[in-house]
């Protein structure tokens, strides 16, 4: 999208600064006037990092991640503990810096530009006004919890290249009981068939320590069933952080052998698994 | 946010925010986030993981703005 595009699209999403409905929680309230929903966040995006990366997908390095503080969930084992939860943290996002660090990381090679969180979505209008004032971004990734709503995922249309979906859980019970959130194999499940019909789509999934049964393999499943063409990327780096030492599944560590035995898997069942 | 302790931290556009962090967990692995090309060529020269590694180091194509199914 050009950045003319980038502007109107800035401009429609301000609506969600008064009646923030940007996540699935959609509290509703006037961002503007300093009123908190869930993820507690303001009009302001804050970067808390940003860096040249070569750990992501092979399609996607050099990456330029931008790290947003603020989030809508609050996963037990998050490995960005507070800097994820606490919108306050890091340096405001502006059109000059995001211009300038574009250009610092293009000088490092940087082939896309990735906006990760905390969860890039709550802050969607400050990253376009931003965005907008950038003349000839790389292609975007926007890496994502997904329990974005449709309304979100509609300012994104056109301005993501490509979506990276963190499928965390494969069931609801699990979510509840670790990330607190309700409904969520239908909300992100709706948002992968929308984001694939927009943009180029690489599906996550963290493995979790005793969650092969229940998470990993309805998450394969599904995808085979539904998004057969999506790449799918395993991580296998789980590492008990934040509060996970409070649940009995999450304290230990992942089996050594998982990552290999879940890409087998996939792999049988005809997924396009990242290496 | 009135009333509410603001946080000092300040980060430069023109600055790497951090380097690569290792972490070693309580089974001996080794993670590493944020991971750097001088990261990597190191992973490389002792054959950690061959493929995920060298998969990074000789980038396929990269993406592209055009949607899926080629330009409009």
């Amino acid at each position: 999208m050009d950045q003319r595009g980038l502007v109107t699209r800035a401009e429609e999403a301000r609506a969600h600064d008064r009646q923030c409905l940007l996540c699935e929680h959609r509290c509703g309230v006037d961002r503007a006037a300093g009123v908190l929903g869930q993820c507690r966040a303001g009009t302001e995006a804050r970067v808390f990092r940003h860096r040249v990366e070569y750990g992501e997908e092979p399609e996607l390095v050099p990456s330029h991640l931008f790290y947003l503080s603020g989030c809508d969930l609050r996963c037990a084992f998050c490995i960005a503990e507070e800097r994820a939860f606490d919108p306050r943290i890091g340096t405001p996002l502006s059109g000059p810096f995001l211009r300038r660090a574009v250009e610092w990381g293009l000088k490092r090679g940087a082939r896309t530009l990735q906006w990760v969180g905390g969860e890039p979505t709550i802050h969607l209008p400050a990253i376009l006004r931003a965005l907008a004032q950038v003349p000839s971004p790389p292609p975007i990734v926007w890496k994502s919890d997904f329990h974005g709503t449709p309304e979100a995922f509609a300012l994104l249309r056109g301005v993501v290249d490509v979506h990276v979906a963190d499928f965390k859980f494969g069931n609801d019970a699990c979510a509840l009981r670790i990330a607190g959130v309700q409904r969520y194999v239908e909300i992100v499940t709706r948002n992968l068939v929308l984001a694939a019909a927009d943009a180029r789509l690489i599906v996550r999934h963290l493995l979790l320590p005793g969650h092969f049964e229940c998470c990993f393999l309805p998450i394969v499943r599904w995808i085979t069933d539904t998004l057969p063409g999506a790449r799918v990327s395993i991580r296998d780096g789980y590492l008990p952080k934040w509060q996970a030492r409070h649940h009995d599944d999450l304290r230990g560590p992942l089996d050594p052998d998982a990552g290999a035995v879940a890409r087998r898997e996939a792999t049988m069942l005809g997924l396009d698994v990242v290496e | 946010m009135a009333g509410n302790k603001q946080p000092k931290r300040q980060i430069s556009a023109d600055e790497e925010a951090t380097v690569s962090e290792l972490v070693i967990g309580v089974d001996g692995r080794v993670h590493v986030f944020g991971t750097s090309r001088e990261i990597l060529e190191s992973l490389d020269a002792i054959g950690v993981r061959g493929n995920a590694v060298r998969a990074r180091l000789v980038q396929p194509p990269p993406v592209d703005h055009d949607p899926p199914g080629g330009p409009p």
